[in-house]
């Protein structure tokens, strides 16, 4: 008997020194991090890259190519028909004109079946799509002339009926991405079959930037009227989503009818893979060609001569908020010893590992937004400085509350270490999405300092209201500032770049010295494709456009 | 029999009623609404309340309870309140997946746990079953996400011999049911081994084998025969959990049922299609059960008779 226990433990023991090894075996690779002097990145994800200290403008794709710039066929080459994408954001919905229909999937595949009057390149300048050209003398009456050659994949002809009804109907949808879009507009008139008249109510430099986003692409009446689920999903676009499973999968067959340039491929088909490690695996056995993957498994990718790996921006920053009703909060001084006494670069780099890109710039902005202003002075980390501000404010040694969601544990322990050097003590409140939500809502604050996105528009109009305008739902700071308000309210009627520019730069002035929010780093993306796929377009706004990807194949 | 199945199907009443208050009622306590989970950018205060208003979140809980019950007595379990789409379509497009993943995982869990209990219980004390417990030691002990992962990086990745995620054809279910299945396989092993034991110790199988009667014809009519309840109680109880869905599994393996759809409702305060899916798992919870106690009405004939309706003696007339 005691032959068979000793027996028992050397197996017990055997299998837990093969489990242990079989969990460390990829340990020996390269870190992730691109600490190790053996690592190098691919050139399309610089952040991988750098040191923690010297973090660089990421490169954001080499496949940034025009939307209708179609691949060139070489001889020998040819396109495969399909191509699987791994999504990990869950697709329930595909309608911009509910308060749900959001998301950077979910927008994505408006892109795939929905055409929009003008077509936003990543690099902010607005082509015609659907429609032709347009007219404006004074910026607040548009006329925009449409195609006539344009069909839905219902069959029915696109006219200017079509546009008077996606505007009326984003109207009528309260909340939905797609009203926020069109509520500029406030009268729409159809002149006739192919040309439609926009008033706006105040001059708008911007309207093309807002008809041209993915989700305010042109709706089918008939469609929806018929069914009120699948209706939205009938569109102009290039490719027709015949088939979809909420929570599961979208598949996309090439609209032969499109009126523009035809995509290479033929069918896609878009699955959930809510887990990181399963796209991994898909990823490296061949069963899809594109999907994100997380931080820790770039570093299988990097020296994989089949792979390459694409690292995007998003505009939004994460940030550490005030809560600007809290009296220790409200204090300047204090905000600004908390600034001076945050290593951001550090920060970043606990947070998102390799792919960490701290905020390097002295105002409060979107990444790739226009009309940043880089002139302001920096409020780096200085913790002398960092100690006269405290000394200075209505701190008295407290411990002071900092919410966070679940998941930021690294990010929330950088903190308190790098505030506790300056002597200010804080307190990690962890919280689930659905409390912190309400702990930190924009009617009702209960947090003193939190972290939280502070989401900037692509369009420099809106990108100031979502966070600093009194009661809007992401202004969970409780920012009022009577200024800042009447030039957001401004925003849309100022007119000429440099005006605009003049604008912008004033607006970010004014909310940098305030300092309400402390950006931290960048939201990352990664995705990592097949070498012999390319085309499809990413940008910091996370609308991307997978309708000219292709797979090329022997 | 079918009186007390029948007042079992009756019992469910009250308990599907008992059921939803409950979860209606922490729902409702839980922080955060549907409209909150949307994390709509662009609102305005007055929007906020008119999608309040909009989805009945400015009701009183009981009024709102009380239109969900009243749609639900009428065979609506309503529209998803975050996509806008029929619960019970959403719903009965998942089950099929969790059913499936279910039963299979049932099947290899008894297949292999009962004659592997049975083996073990045969041989206590020797290397063999201390070999078994080991093996049902690891199996309750081992977190099924790290088991998967270790499949889909043997088979998937390395052999390349079944695909690492999805729901089409019998090679994608190959991996979720040995992961669902290892658990259940364990505990039915454990179970039939403890109940073989108390068996082939009792006095009339040592009379049985006194009387000549084969061994074989011992361990399966007799012994098994009078085993079969515990074992049934812990196949029973595992078909009745598998049946909710584990949203672990279904995210590791991509598997579409149901137990990531409750979750993803919870998460996003949906209160509509959390009631549907907890509707529709206490219903499938309690036939389950109701099958499991038939069975032992099957498997041992004094549970039948005391399922039997009490009869009514009736006075003579003398």
């Amino acid at each position: 008997m005691k032959k068979i226990r000793i027996l028992i433990a050397v197996l017990v023991t055997l299998a837990s020194l093969f489990a242990l090894v079989a969990c460390n075996k990829d340990e020996d690779k390269p870190s992730p991090s691109g600490e190790s002097p053996s690592t190098s990145a691919s050139s399309s994800e610089s952040p991988a890259s750098q040191s923690p200290s010297t973090p660089a403008s990421p490169n954001i794709t080499e496949d940034n190519e025009a939307p209708s710039a179609l691949p060139v066929e070489e001889e020998g080459v040819v396109f495969a028909d399909h191509i699987d994408y791994m999504i990990g954001d869950n697709v329930g919905l595909i309608n911009p004109h509910h308060p749900a229909g959001d998301g950077s999937s979910h927008n994505n595949t408006c892109r795939m079946i929905y055409d929009t009057l003008y077509y936003n390149n990543p690099d902010g300048s607005s082509v015609p799509m659907l429609a032709t050209k347009y007219e404006t003398d004074d910026y607040q009456t548009w006329t925009f002339y449409l195609r006539n050659d344009v069909y839905f994949h219902n069959g029915d002809k696109f006219t200017a009926k079509d546009v008077i009804f996606t505007w009326q109907h984003a109207l009528e949808s309260v909340g939905s991405i797609a009203s926020s879009n069109w509520d500029y507009i406030v009268e729409a008139k159809e002149i006739d079959e192919y040309t439609v008249e926009f008033k706006t109510a105040t001059p708008y430099g911007n309207l093309l930037f807002n008809i041209g986003i993915s989700v305010s692409g042109i709706l089918n009446e008939r469609a929806i009227a018929e069914d009120d689920v699948a209706g939205y999903y009938v569109g102009t676009g290039a490719f027709i989503l015949d088939d979809f499973s909420p929570g599961d999968y979208l598949h996309f067959t090439r609209n032969d009818n499109y009126w523009g340039d035809l995509p290479p491929t033929k069918t896609q088909k878009w699955t959930l893979v809510s887990e990181a490690s399963a796209r991994t695996i898909m990823l490296q056995n061949g069963s899809a060609q594109l999907g994100g993957v997380s931080e820790a498994d770039l570093s299988l990718f990097r020296d994989d001569d089949n792979f390459r790996i694409n690292t995007v921006l998003s505009n939004n920053s994460v940030s550490l908020m005030f809560n600007l009703d809290d009296d220790l909060c409200g204090d300047l001084n204090f905000r600004m010893a908390v600034a001076h006494a945050l290593k951001t670069d550090e920060i970043a780099i606990f947070a998102m590992g390799s792919l960490g890109i701290s905020v390097d710039n002295a105002t409060i902005w979107g990444y790739e937004v226009p009309y940043m202003n880089t002139n302001l002075p920096k409020v780096g980390h200085d913790l002398a400085k960092a100690k006269e501000y405290l000394d200075a404010s209505v701190y008295g040694g407290e411990t002071v509350e900092f919410t966070i969601m679940s998941g930021n544990d690294n990010m929330a322990a950088a903190v308190q270490d790098q505030l506790a050097a300056a002597g200010i003590t804080i307190s990690i409140n962890p919280m689930d999405v659905p409390s912190f939500m309400v702990y930190t809502s924009a009617v009702e604050n209960h947090a003193q300092m939190f972290s939280w996105f502070a989401m900037f528009s692509q369009n420099p109009v809106d990108t100031y209201r979502v966070n600093f305008y009194p009661e809007a739902n992401n202004n969970r700071m409780r920012y009022n500032n009577p200024i800042i308000t009447e030039m957001i309210d401004q925003s849309a009627s100022i007119l000429g770049e440099d005006a605009q520019r003049e604008h912008y730069y004033k607006m970010q002035e004014i909310v940098s010295a305030e300092r309400p929010c402390i950006p931290m780093y960048w939201m990352p993306g990664a995705m990592v494709y097949r070498a012999n796929l390319g085309g499809f377009i990413t940008s910091a706004s996370a609308h991307y456009d997978f309708r000219y990807m292709y797979l090329t194949v022997e | 029999m079918v009186y007390y199945a029948i007042k079992r199907v009756l019992l469910l009443i009250p308990i599907l009623i008992a059921v939803s208050i409950i979860v209606f009622l922490l729902l409702d306590l839980a922080p955060g609404n549907i409209i909150d989970m949307m994390q709509i950018e662009n609102l305005t205060q007055d929007e906020y309340q008119e999608l309040l208003r909009q989805y009945n979140l400015d009701k009183p809980v009981i009024v709102r309870y009380g239109l969900y019950m009243f749609n639900l007595l009428q065979g609506d379990l309503g529209k998803s309140d975050y996509t806008g789409l029929d619960v019970w379509q959403l719903y009965t497009s998942r089950f099929p997946n969790t059913l499936l993943l279910a039963v299979s995982s049932l099947i290899f869990g008894s297949v292999v746990g009962i004659p592997l209990g049975i083996f073990a219980a045969k041989r206590a004390g020797t290397l063999a079953d201390n070999a078994v417990t080991f093996i049902t030691l690891v199996g309750m002990s081992i977190p099924g996400f790290w088991l998967a992962l270790l499949l889909m990086l043997q088979f998937s990745l390395k052999w390349q011999w079944l695909p690492a995620g999805g729901t089409e054809g019998f090679r994608s279910l190959i991996m979720p049911t040995i992961c669902s299945g290892f658990v259940l396989m364990a505990g039915t092993t454990r179970q039939t081994r403890s109940s073989m034991l108390e068996q082939l110790n009792a006095d009339y199988l040592r009379t049985a084998r006194a009387k000549g009667v084969p061994e074989k014809a011992v361990i399966r009519k007799h012994a098994l025969g009078n085993a079969w309840i515990p074992i049934l109680t812990t196949i029973g109880g595992a078909l009745s959990f598998s049946i909710g869905g584990s949203a672990i599994m279904e995210a590791v393996f991509t598997w579409r049922g149901v137990g990531s759809l409750a979750v993803d409702a919870v998460i996003n305060r949906d209160f509509t299609m959390t009631m549907g899916c907890t509707i529709m798992t206490t219903t499938m919870f309690v036939l389950i059960q109701l099958m499991v106690d038939l069975l032992y009405a099957l498997a041992d004939p004094r549970i039948k008779s005391a399922y039997a309706r009490p009869k009514i003696k009736r006075r003579s007339a003398a």
